[in-house]
């Protein structure tokens, strides 16, 4: 092991010392004198990584602090960082083990991406947009992101490996375990992760990854809240969540496009018409006919006649043999070039990923990966 | 180190399974001194469910035939911190059998086909000490029912000690 990649592994325990000190709102001195440490300067020195901590003391830190060695220790886990916004209907404490699995593979991302060599850009993207923005300027900003990045009439399809490339994020299509998730966005201060339920219908699927999008891009002027429900609590939250939503409907849905589409209508009925325009779009017949609704299109009295409960369309649901692969193509390579490496083990890749070995390599095998082969010894790496 | 009938061989998960899988554990039990660490067991166990193709593992046998030890909290934490992120990115089992033959005086050696678990030994200092499931199978003088997958070969072994001697792993 490299001195740097030591010296990271010192600092790393020490950041989660004082994490976890934090936690139990206990001052360097306390902890110091709970340890029994001559002076609070050696947790001090401990923290900050500039000195090593022995075994001894590592022992007693885990009996003190009531943590195991892993939370100190194992680089795959995010401990004291990484924020997340939940797009779901399910208590925190559900959550929260769910959580605590993707945590790792956010973290495994990270991590070996630093084994690899394979850094972040140091630029981070963002909309500049605030929550005193009027929901024409998040209509505004959809649209000229939907030119910058040539989208096309009907983006949904593409949004996600778009997004992937021109963001150097990390979108992630996970199973929710029986959860009602429907996605989620990471911040970690080196990339944002968005995270999609591969099961749900497309239309969701697509309204959540663009609504999720949103948030990525303006994770620091309006960081949204833990669990973004529908009907979220408070005027601020209530409108980054509109917001969200303007913002997803006319990135997904383009103004040019819709029109088109709605100059060809002419006496089709309102609520067939809609169903079956959303499943061109790719997105539900909800955002569709909200998204009708902003642009002003329908006529009012017209609008009256809409019967929500009509509006049926959510997108096929995917078939279990079409289902997108779990994880994703990046991911995967990620992995796949730790495991060749050695800086990951198949059973720690598994368990990780929350797969069995046999699943892995079919995994692998989904994604077109197979293991390196062996190299005559000496012919350079 | 050679495999003379008193070194005891450490062996993780993966090696215990495959063993199984190419039919020469009863020969390698028979034969060699076998060890394992409790987690590593514990591990082989869990993966024991039947499927198409599969071959189950008779924990009880093997709990019989060879040794199993329980590893001090200790002695993880101090391969942990001598090992840094090589080993804390290990697997449970194989973390604490690392740790555990850093403990073992005498002769021994360690069977993991695992690429990690080398990449691990290496920076604990012990890879002269690895051996082939292949090497165990000929001291033992079994024979495989189907031919030794890659990983499983003394040539594999051999190539990924020179990487990691020569620091191209």
């Amino acid at each position: 092991m490299g001195a740097e990649r030591k010296k990271d592994f010192h600092r790393m325990i020490g950041d989660r010392i004082k994490s976890a000190r934090e936690g139990a709102a206990l001052t360097q001195k306390e902890l110091s004198e709970r340890l029994e440490f001559r002076d609070r300067q050696t947790l001090s020195s401990i923290e900050t990584g500039e000195r090593k901590i022995t075994s001894e003391e590592l022992l007693s830190v885990i009996r003190v602090l009531d943590k195991d060695l892993d939370f100190f220790t194992d680089p795959f886990r995010l401990v004291g960082e990484g924020r997340f916004s939940w797009r779901a209907q399910a208590s925190a404490d559900e959550l929260e083990l769910f959580e605590e699995q993707a945590r790792g593979w956010i973290a495994a991302y990270r991590a070996l991406g630093e084994d690899l060599g394979e850094t972040f850009s140091p630029l981070t993207r963002r909309l500049n947009l605030t929550n005193r923005s009027s929901f024409e300027d998040s209509w505004d900003a959809a649209e000229r992101l939907n030119q910058e990045w040539d989208l096309g009439p009907r983006p949904a399809s593409i949004l996600p490996r778009v997004a992937e490339e021109k963001l150097d994020i990390l979108v992630l299509h996970v199973d929710m375990q029986g959860l009602n998730i429907s996605g989620a966005a990471c911040h970690l201060p080196e990339f944002d992760t968005i995270l999609i339920n591969r099961r749900d219908r497309e239309g969701r699927r697509a309204f959540d990854f663009a609504h999720e999008l949103f948030h990525v891009l303006t994770w620091l002027s309006m960081p949204p809240e833990r669990i973004d429900t529908e009907r979220p609590r408070g005027y601020t939250a209530r409108k980054i969540e509109l917001l969200a939503n303007n913002f997803a409907g006319a990135l997904l849905i383009p103004r040019g496009s819709i029109l088109e589409h709605w100059n060809r209508r002419g006496r089709k009925e309102i609520h067939n018409w809609i169903n079956r325009t959303a499943d061109e779009f790719g997105v539900t017949a909800i955002a569709l006919y909200y998204r009708l609704r902003a642009l002003d299109l329908i006529p009012a009295s017209e609008r009256t006649l809409v019967d929500e409960s009509r509006l049926t369309w959510n997108g096929r649901r995917p078939e279990p043999g079409k289902l997108a692969p779990l994880f994703s193509a990046n991911y995967m390579r990620r992995v796949r070039k730790a495991l060749d490496r050695g800086f990951l083990s198949e059973r720690r890749a598994a368990s990780l990923l929350g797969v069995t070995l046999d699943e892995l390599g079919s995994l692998m095998k989904t994604y077109g990966l197979s293991p390196e082969p062996v190299r005559a010894a000496g012919d350079g790496a | 180190m050679g495999l003379e009938p008193w070194v005891v061989i450490y062996l993780d998960a993966t090696a215990i399974i495959e063993a199984h899988v190419l039919g020469i554990w009863p020969a390698l039990a028979a034969r060699l001194p076998l060890a394992t660490s409790a987690k590593c067991l514990a591990e082989v166990a869990a993966g024991n469910r039947p499927g198409v193709g599969r071959v189950m593992v008779d924990i009880q046998r093997v709990r019989r035939e060879i040794s199993i030890h329980q590893v001090p909290p200790n002695a993880v934490v101090e391969a942990v911190l001598a090992g840094g992120f090589d080993i804390s990115s290990l697997d449970p089992g194989e973390k604490e059998l690392l740790a555990l033959v850093r403990t073992k005086e005498g002769a021994w050696s360690i069977s993991s086909q695992d690429l990690g678990c080398i990449r691990g030994g290496n920076t604990l200092g012990l890879l002269d000490r690895f051996v082939s499931l292949e090497e165990l199978a000929k001291a033992a003088g079994a024979r495989p029912r189907t031919p030794f997958r890659p990983h499983f070969t003394k040539r594999w072994l051999s190539e990924m000690r020179t990487r990691a001697i020569l620091g191209t792993l």
